[in-house]
């Protein structure tokens, strides 16, 4: 090697941050990942409703004061906040443990964010008492959440590493979840899952007909597409049809994702839809398209999204 | 023992989480020097270093990924002793693997860009990649990892480790172009 490649050398490997260098030697994290232990999540919902019931009156009622990014690391806490939050206040809150609760509000998109976080054994509430609505359990990201909201407030809840998270705002659950979705991409995850090359990316979760769905939305090369995934006990061949486009189309075929049997509905370079289910984690899935669509575009796109709940194992 | 009992071990001071390190990240750590260095001693020294560094960090670091952070200790480790070194004249595996890298970065001619403007731009540059595509990019060239060492720790195909590569070197190209950073 060259002096001269050899001093490029040495400008390249002293240039990269540190939180890099460790994530790349990091067990490689998963992607997109709603599979079929929704058990789990009910169980760690029991959890949290058991754990207001528990702690009602002891949850902690505003920051002791206000305090640095510094100060939470001390504790051990390092608050993944979005790129574009702004106007930051940390605060650390008293809890009934020696470790306290983590607290970061910001603002992003208008919005007043609360993202609270607390190092403890088991999922617990993490705000005051609200009158919910709407509730969501769904697993996204490597961990089981909540999405809470009525009329005002929308509020989703994590239990991951040991870490209760909970993050709350006024803006629509929507929203809400994109920013979610922002946190867990400066943690190194994603709840949405998309090509490489998509853009305006979106996430949701919401019922529908009874089943909880994690909906990434995003535009392909001008093409817009919705990728949903809905975790069902229901294992009987004539799976559901979670895509929600109820449009009449000009061709139907059925074909395989992956090794998941799957119906495809298009009209030749318009719109079109696959449908898929994998049995054995009980796992529904549907990608549709608003232009382009053909029997071949379909499957490639939805076989290059599928992600199998087995890998999760 | 796992990450977390090992870090509470090195909150408490405990030298038995020094034997821990080692003998859950020793060989790890070793290959990532061995990659670095051409001596096997000097490997082995930044090794114990890197059990030396680690103790001093943790407290009052409480990193996420322990094998990400004594990994990342042990790879500077090296870089430093390797400039040392520098009078041996045969090159490492990872200068060997950079060059692959270097080969396909646009020329610098005589306008360098300073240091910190290239570490600002290297940095945004790989926080805009997918996690996938950064780390396989990481482990090959700031790692010396060969092709197949990355696929089998990944998990995938040594075809998409090589497309993935192939298709970063190229982004990087064209955004060391477009914004005019030469190095």
């Amino acid at each position: 090697m060259s002096e001269r490649i050899y001093a490029r050398f040495l400008l390249f490997m002293n240039a990269v941050d540190d939180d890099l260098l460790e994530e790349a030697l990091a067990a490689p994290r998963r992607g997109l990942m709603v599979h079929w232990k929704s058990l789990a999540a009910v169980a760690a919902c029991l959890c949290v409703v058991l754990g207001v019931l528990f702690w009602q009156g002891r949850v902690p009622t505003g920051p002791e004061s206000t305090v640095t990014a510094a100060d939470l690391a001390e504790y051990g806490y390092e608050l993944p906040l979005p790129a574009d939050a702004r106007n930051v206040r940390y605060g650390l809150l008293t809890s009934s443990s020696e470790t306290p609760i983590a607290q970061a509000e910001f603002d992003r998109g208008g919005h007043a964010v609360t993202l609270r976080a607390w190092r403890t054994e088991e999922p617990l509430e993490l705000f005051d008492g609200e009158t919910w609505t709407d509730l969501v359990d769904w697993s996204a990201g490597g961990a089981a959440l909540t999405l809470r909201s009525n009329a005002q407030t929308a509020q989703v809840s994590w239990y991951a590493d040991q870490t209760q998270w909970s993050v709350r705002s006024d803006m629509t659950p929507a929203d809400l979840l994109d920013t979610v979705d922002s946190i867990f991409s400066t943690l190194g995850s994603q709840l949405s899952h998309a090509p490489e090359d998509a853009e305006d990316i979106h996430y949701n979760a919401f019922h529908l007909d009874g089943l909880a769905v994690g909906e990434t939305t995003f535009t392909l090369a001008g093409v817009g597409c919705v990728y949903r995934i809905a975790p069902t006990y229901d294992t009987s061949s004539d799976f559901a049809d979670i895509s929600g486009v109820e449009e009449e189309f000009d061709h139907r075929a059925e074909a395989e994702v992956g090794w998941c049997p799957a119906r495809l509905a298009w009209n030749d370079g318009g719109a079109g839809k696959v449908v898929w289910f994998d049995v054995v984690p009980g796992q529904l899935y549907s990608l549709s398209v608003d232009a382009g669509a053909s029997q071949e575009s379909l499957l490639d796109l939805a076989n290059h999204l599928f992600l199998p709940a087995q890998d999760e194992l | 023992m796992s990450d977390i009992q090992i870090i509470e071990l090195l909150f408490r001071r405990a030298e038995e989480a020094v034997t821990r390190l080692a003998k859950k990240y020793g060989a790890m750590c070793q290959t990532i020097a061995r990659r670095i260095l051409r001596d096997e001693r000097d490997s082995e020294e930044c090794v114990n270093d890197t059990w030396l560094q680690t103790w001093n960090a943790i407290p009052p670091q409480r990193p996420a990924c322990l094998g990400g952070f004594v990994g990342r200790i042990t790879r500077n480790l090296a870089l430093n002793r390797l400039d040392y070194n520098r009078a041996q004249k045969r090159d490492s595996i990872l200068e060997k693997t950079f060059e692959e890298l270097s080969g396909s970065l646009p020329d610098p001619g005589d306008a360098v860009t300073d240091e910190v403007t290239f570490h600002d731009f290297l940095n945004r540059f790989l926080r805009r990649q997918s996690e996938e595509n950064r780390r396989y990019f990481l482990r090959r060239y700031w790692y010396g990892m060969s092709i197949l060492e990355i696929a089998q720790e990944c998990g995938v195909g040594e075809e998409k480790v090589k497309s993935s590569l192939f298709r970063t070197r190229n982004k990087l190209r064209q955004a060391m172009e477009e914004e005019g950073v030469y190095v």
